[in-house]
């Protein structure tokens, strides 16, 4: 399955912006998703800035990285400022409908 | 009374009373919004945990005070075809709950609920006690173990969405009680034909009391998943506020 394009983004500008090399950095996004309990092939952009807010930053850290709140930051304002067609995931399907049980 | 009778009594009627409300609950719902799902897990409450249990129930009390073979015979059947309409209705809700557009869930219900009509079709020509009664009761606990495993694998998902504000607190509360729920009734069926292919028709006290217990749990989980109180649920969104 082909990865979010809000991921693939997210991926890019890790990289540019940070001494990581691309596999390390597509792999420190995939672990910051995986602990939010999030895919790569279908985050959004609105859970991709939550990650990149409540989760990245400590996975950053972790790897040396300074001023990484800052860096996560920019990468949430240049995902905000672009528009992504990614259709919700089965997880988020199935909650929407288990929600209404609720009605 | 003694213990283990008041604990059945008290966790059956439970279990069937949570299982009619949400089973009539869903079924409202569906006729509002005439969604699949709401109608098959709505239908799978009420057929399965609720009227269906509501036989087993009455045959149980039928056997103690020995009724005629006919009307056990009546009440197993009819529980048969509550419970195997109910858990068919489960797997096409689970389908489309958690595998939308696919196929093999339908695939794996489809052949699971026809072994269930042959097991009834050889049940009702048969004499009651007749051990083509079990057909139904054991191929129905895959398709509870699989919704349980969906609920529970969910769960763990959503509940980590939560603590980032990306998942309501309450969804994930109901999706983690409705797979316990689940887990408690497949627990009950494997440990009643287990019992039964072990220890013949009368199970022995701890089965009874195990099968209460667990009748119990699954009351609490429906209560607590779909019917919160509100202390409970302001607790729930403290948690994840925190």
């Amino acid at each position: 399955m082909a990865d979010s394009p809000v991921f693939a983004l997210a991926c890019e500008e890790l990289e540019r912006r940070t001494a990581l090399e691309r596999l390390a950095a597509r792999g420190t996004v995939r672990i910051a998703l995986k602990k939010a309990g999030l895919d790569v092939a279908d985050v959004d952009a609105t859970q991709m800035m939550a990650v990149l807010r409540r989760v990245l930053p400590a996975e950053l850290k972790s790897r040396g990285i300074e001023e990484a709140e800052r860096i996560c930051e920019a990468i949430a304002a240049t995902i905000a400022e672009r528009r992504f067609e990614v259709a919700p995931d089965r997880a988020s399907q199935a909650a929407e409908t288990i929600g209404r049980f609720g009605d | 009374m003694d213990g283990t009778v008041l604990l059945a009594l008290v966790g059956q009627v439970a279990f069937i009373g949570a299982s009619l409300a949400l089973g009539v609950k869903l079924i409202a719902l569906w006729r509002r919004t005439r969604q699949l799902p709401e109608l098959c897990v709505g239908l799978s409450f009420l057929l399965s945990g609720g009227l269906g249990y509501l036989a087993w129930f009455l045959l149980g009390v039928a056997m103690l005070h020995e009724a005629s073979p006919q009307l056990r015979h009546a009440l197993a059947a009819s529980g048969l075809a509550c419970s195997g309409l109910g858990a068919i209705a489960n797997g096409i809700g689970n389908a489309r709950i958690f595998r939308p557009g696919r196929v093999w869930p339908l695939v794996f219900v489809g052949m699971l609920g026809a072994g269930m009509a042959v097991g009834f079709g050889i049940y009702v020509r048969a004499a009651s006690g007749h051990a083509s009664f079990w057909i139904g009761p054991l191929l129905s606990l895959p398709i509870f173990v699989w919704g349980a495993t969906e609920a529970l694998t969910l769960w763990s998902v959503l509940r980590r969405r939560a603590r980032l504000g990306l998942a309501d607190p309450l969804v994930v509360n109901r999706t983690g009680q409705w797979g316990v729920a689940s887990l408690a009734v497949a627990l009950m069926v494997a440990i009643t034909v287990a019992s039964r292919l072990l220890h013949g028709v009368y199970p022995p006290a701890w089965v009874s009391a195990a099968g209460s217990g667990l009748c119990l749990v699954a009351a609490l989980a429906i209560w607590l998943g779909f019917f919160p109180p509100r202390a409970f649920r302001e607790r729930l969104a403290r948690a994840y506020a925190a």
